[in-house]
């Protein structure tokens, strides 16, 4: 059922129960009250007549009921709006004296009192009208005499009709204003629970920036407002998930990129030992980079986890010797190098520099990687590490074919590839050094890249000490 | 069920609207079958009878400007008939006796000139009413009397006497000879003196006299013009006028 009509059932049921009983008992209790009045009044009446009686019996003493009739009938009382008839009559219900006209029966109302008592009846006679009827004993001689009177109270009823007939439009117009009423008040009501209603909708097809207008300040502008908050809050939740979604898919992303190098190390180097015949010393050092490697490689993805998709910014920085790191890193690559020609040269001051050593050790990969692949065949390659006024610098310098200048400044950005027909084509993803600027940002260093096209690259790593 | 419990509050919202619309008046009805078809008897006790107290003098002339003046007010008047045809000798003569006795006494208080009314004024009309102040529950019996002048082939008099003290409080006088020459003043004080009402210097409003009752708001209006005496009772619409006369004369 609409809320419309549930609105309007409720609102006239209450209204229209609530008038009625109102209007009952208004109207009843005025007529029992006016009743009550005329009533009194008559009774009035009926002890003026008696004391008129008694007094004109005590001035002059009569003696039978022809003298009392006469007197009786030589009686005329005047009310405000009307002149009083009365009867006085036997038990039974004869007539001893008449002023006036008395409709109802006398014998209906004296039979039915007792010696002391007085009392009323209402009569209604056939053509509609009713009448207030009173009798008191009188006793006369040693008899028990009735005196009666009598008033018209029709208008009572006939108002009474009257006031029921009104109260009868009445509640007809308050039913048609309270469905009107109701028809306004569900209107207002519904209007922002529509326009609620339509931003569901929108948000549920993915609009999650939808808001509702907060219109006013009782429950509905509360609903609004709270509205409001889980919209905002729901496109928050939305915004995080997808962040994190895409650090996961971005992790795999770098992973795959990140083991490819230490894979290819460690074919190299299993290659070596396999396709040659070596001397234990080189076997030892073959066995102890593919060992290293492969160590290299399994810390290195529980920190790329970290790094990238649960966002970790704290890692363990240990004290560490830049001039045997970085020639270690340099041998990593050796023949991976050799085999397209490339020699690497690796100088470094000595310094001992807190770093995390696996990350860095992936950022001065990377960057050496990225230098291979910028010569076809044959060039050279610089690892250099230098001390700085307040800290240490890595850098990488390369012979290849550079890059233009108006793509340096992108060159760090995810999944930004220079050239991607030759960058896929080695095997590159994108990621490298989008991945590096984050592990050196954390490390509180900054990476720079100057780049001459046709002549080289420089990529600078600074550390603070 | 379910279509029960649907269409429910609307089948109660149209009952209760016809209900609400025809119950009232027939509950109503039903009532007054407890009234229609019963006796109410109840026991008789004291405070039925009347009167329930009897007003003073100044109460009683309040109650005869009400029956003058207003009779269609909140009052109720009994008349009780004393012609020749409708009571006794007995009661007759104990109204002449009242009437006469008043009469001869404000000739000898020298209110009324002697010898005023003459054999030609004979007894036409004589008449006991009760007034009732319905909303104070007061009420007192006067006699009213008129008098025929068969010189004038009219009523000569009218006179309206407090049947309990016997006392003139009205009076309406045409004569066919010239009435004495009595200051209306004099007649006035004298007159409200024998009643001992207490009143206010008496003002001049044309040929009227009028004697302001005090701490009332009644006064006493008397006319006296050759052929014409009025003593009648008034009610003072303007109770702060100024008095034309500051001493009791």
């Amino acid at each position: 059922m609409k809320l419309f009509w549930k609105l309007f059932c409720s609102m006239v049921l209450l209204t229209i129960f609530a008038s009625s009983i109102g209007g009952f008992v208004l109207i009843d209790s005025q007529f029992r009250t006016s009743l009550e009045r005329e009533v009194a009044a008559v009774y009035e009446e009926n002890d003026l007549l008696r004391f008129t009686l008694t007094r004109e019996m005590h001035i002059d003493p009569i003696s039978n009921q022809e003298e009392l009739a006469s007197l009786a009938e030589n009686i005329t009382i005047n009310t405000g709006h009307d002149t009083v008839t009365f009867r006085i009559s036997t038990k039974d219900g004869r007539t001893i004296a008449l002023k006036g006209i008395i409709v109802p029966e006398a014998s209906s109302l004296t039979t039915q009192l007792k010696e002391n008592q007085r009392g009323w009846q209402l009569a209604q006679t056939e053509d509609n009208h009713i009448y207030l009827h009173v009798a008191s004993p009188l006793i006369f001689e040693d008899d028990l005499l009735y005196l009666e009177n009598c008033r018209d109270v029709s208008s009572l009823f006939t108002t009474r009709s009257e006031q029921y007939q009104s109260f009868f439009y009445l509640m007809t117009a308050l039913t048609l204003a309270v469905g009107a009423a109701s028809l306004f008040i569900t209107a207002l009501i519904l209007k922002p629970l529509r326009q609620m209603s339509a931003a569901t909708k929108k948000m549920a097809a993915g609009k999650l920036n939808v808001r509702v207008k907060v219109n006013s300040r009782d429950e509905l502008g509360h609903l609004a407002a709270n509205f409001n908050t889980m919209a905002a809050r729901l496109e928050a939740y939305v915004e995080d998930l997808t962040e994190a979604a895409k650090r996961q898919e971005d992790f795999i992303g770098s992973f795959a990129h990140e083991i490819k190098t230490p894979l290819t190390s460690i074919i190299g180097y299993a290659d070596l030992l396999r396709s040659r015949p070596s001397t234990a010393e080189q076997v030892f050092e073959c066995s102890d980079y593919i060992f290293r490697e492969g160590r290299r490689l399994e810390a290195l993805s529980r920190k790329l986890m970290d790094l990238i998709v649960l966002n970790k910014q704290d890692f363990p920085l240990r004290p560490v010797d830049m001039d045997l790191f970085l020639r270690r890193v340099g041998g990593a690559l050796q023949p991976i190098l050799s085999n397209q020609g490339i020699y690497l040269r690796t100088q470094a001051e000595p310094f001992i520099l807190s770093l995390e050593p696996d990350l860095m050790e992936t950022v001065l990969l990377n960057l050496i990687d990225n230098a291979r692949k910028a010569m076809d065949y044959g060039g050279i390659i610089v690892l250099e590490g230098k001390k700085e006024k307040d800290g240490y610098c890595v850098c990488v310098n390369d012979n290849g074919k550079g890059i233009p200048k108006g793509e340096l400044a992108r060159i760090t950005e995810a999944f930004y590839m220079v050239d991607k027909s030759r960058a896929r084509a080695k095997g590159g993803a994108g990621l490298g050094l989008a991945i590096c600027q984050r592990i050196v940002t954390l490390h509180g260093g900054a990476l720079e890249f100057n780049s001459v096209e046709g002549s080289g690259t420089q990529a600078y790593i600074h550390l603070k000490n | 069920m379910k279509y029960i419990i649907r269409w429910l509050l609307p089948a109660i919202t149209v009952l209760t609207i016809l209900s609400a619309a025809l119950l009232p008046e027939k509950l109503s009805q039903f009532r007054d079958q407890k009234l229609f078809h019963a006796i109410h008897a109840e026991e008789i006790s004291s405070n039925s009878s009347l009167p329930i107290w009897t007003p003073d003098l100044i109460q009683k002339l309040s109650l005869l400007y009400l029956h003058n003046n207003n009779p269609d007010g909140n009052i109720t008047i009994i008349n009780r008939s004393l012609n020749d045809s409708e009571s006794t000798p007995e009661e007759r003569r104990i109204m002449e006796e009242l009437l006469y006795t008043e009469l001869n006494s404000l000739v000898e208080a020298q209110i009324l000139p002697k010898d005023l009314f003459s054999e030609n004024y004979h007894l036409s009309s004589a008449l006991r009413f009760y007034v009732q102040d319905n909303q104070e529950n007061k009420g007192n019996w006067f006699l009213s009397v008129e008098l025929y002048d068969e010189t004038l082939n009219y009523w000569g008099a009218s006179i309206i006497l407090d049947e309990e003290t016997g006392k003139l409080l009205h009076l309406s006088l045409f004569s066919s000879e010239n009435l004495p020459p009595i200051s209306p003043e004099i007649m006035g004080q004298t007159f409200l003196d024998r009643l001992g009402i207490e009143y206010e210097p008496f003002k001049k409003d044309g040929a009227y006299t009028i004697f302001p009752l005090k701490e009332t708001n009644l006064q006493y209006t008397i006319l006296l013009e050759p052929e014409t005496l009025i003593i009648t009772i008034y009610y003072n619409y303007h109770p702060n006028t100024q008095s034309t006369q500051t001493d009791r004369g």
